[in-house]
């Protein structure tokens, strides 16, 4: 054991820097500079369990943030799904012009939120972890194009051309204009050019 | 070459660490310095560690019992839109089976405390309300919800699911008083 640590502990290696702020973060958080590491220490073992890592888990907690100030709320989904369903054959429509206004929405929020960020790209990244029945989506630059594809085995043809509606909102507010989609049950094909071409 | 210093942690944790960095292929001070950072930043984000991975332990859970982020707007339009077209009581009764099917599914996940882990869940995930308890004693309690958001139409509704996944708990309603964003149901014991 090396000198001049209590029996049962060990040292472990870190940049002068880093200590200098995790320091500053315990003072200001209340918290005894041991706790602090030992906490954070505890919670990386936890998040392992998880098979996740600690980045990965702050990132999610990060977007979620974005979420939450946007006004997403946590709904059953099979309740809302059976309200769709009702709706859909009388009001298709409408709830599909209301998913594009509130995609347009969303788009300036993001616009105004992520403010020199990529925000295509976070859009992207926004609609990975919130729209939880989404197997695969993808949304990438090819050329002068902004070329989203989308696989879901649980959206309804009814959830997948809201979900069409929201995202046709929300990035003609970022400025890229719908030239070309393709779609059936569960499987999206969108393809965007920007407002200046 | 960056100045380094020993931070002193307890042996079993160590080597714990010391099996997650071998886990992923990586050396513990890179997986030491990656935690010890995101501590840093989740402290600037105003949440300790603990809080954020218990947060995402619960988005997980409530995940695979079904729920799914919505944008409130819509969520509330397409709840008051049905509520015109459909009839206010097959509604209601949609509501109380869906909360009993969620009462039921955190009695088989949380057997130990699955009140606590039904509250732990919409607390965390109720973003839109300013107050959400379940306070249990004696074989009865009290839910509380309250927030300014919720037309009458979702609150009537949730309340609904509130007493459905209170029977899957083993409770019966004995009062209930609902209004615009404000649901209060006291229970006990069937």
């Amino acid at each position: 054991m090396s000198k001049g640590v209590a029996k049962g502990r060990k040292l472990i290696a870190v940049p002068s820097e880093l200590v200098r702020e995790l320091n500053e973060a315990a003072n200001r958080a209340g918290v005894p500079f041991y706790e602090f590491t030992v906490e954070a220490l505890e919670q990386a073992v936890k998040a392992g369990r998880m098979k996740r890592t600690l980045r990965e888990i702050v990132d999610f907690c990060e977007l979620m943030e974005v979420q939450r100030t946007a006004g997403f709320v946590v709904a059953p989904k099979e309740v809302l799904n059976y309200f769709v369903q009702r709706l859909y054959s009388t009001e298709g429509e409408q709830l599909r012009e209301m998913w594009r206004e509130v995609g347009e929405w969303y788009g300036k929020y993001l616009q105004a939120r992520l403010q020199g960020e990529d925000v295509v790209e976070a859009f992207g990244r926004l609609v990975r972890v919130s729209f939880w029945d989404l197997d695969e989506f993808e949304l990438k630059r090819e050329g002068d194009m902004m070329v989203l594809r989308c696989v879901s085995f649980a959206l309804s043809v009814e959830d997948t051309e809201l979900l069409m509606s929201f995202v046709e909102g929300a990035m003609g507010s970022l400025g890229y204009e719908l030239k070309k989609r393709d779609y059936v049950k569960g499987i999206v094909s969108m393809k965007f050019m920007h407002g200046k071409h | 070459m960056v100045k380094r210093k020993m931070l002193a942690a307890e042996e079993k944790l160590a080597e714990q660490m010391v099996n997650v960095a071998e886990e992923r292929g990586q050396t513990l001070y890179s997986l030491v310095n990656e935690v010890l950072e995101q501590a840093v930043r989740a402290h600037k984000m105003g949440l300790t560690l603990r809080r954020v991975v218990e947060e995402r332990g619960v988005v997980e859970a409530v995940r695979e019992a079904g729920f799914m982020l919505t944008v409130k707007t819509l969520w509330f339009d397409v709840i008051g839109r049905a509520f015109k077209v459909r009839a206010k009581r097959s509604m209601l009764k949609k509501w109380r089976e869906t909360g009993r099917w969620y009462g039921k599914f955190f009695v088989a996940k949380k057997s130990e405390d699955p009140v606590k882990g039904f509250r732990d869940a919409v607390c965390n995930l109720m973003w839109g309300a300013s107050e959400f308890d379940v306070e249990v004693n004696n074989g009865g309690g009290e839910v509380r919800c309250i927030s300014a958001d919720f037309p009458l139409s979702y609150t009537e509704l949730f309340s609904a699911f509130l007493e459905g996944a209170l029977e899957a708990f083993g409770y019966r309603c004995t009062e209930k008083d609902v209004s615009k964003g404000v649901i209060r149901i006291s229970f006990s014991s069937k």
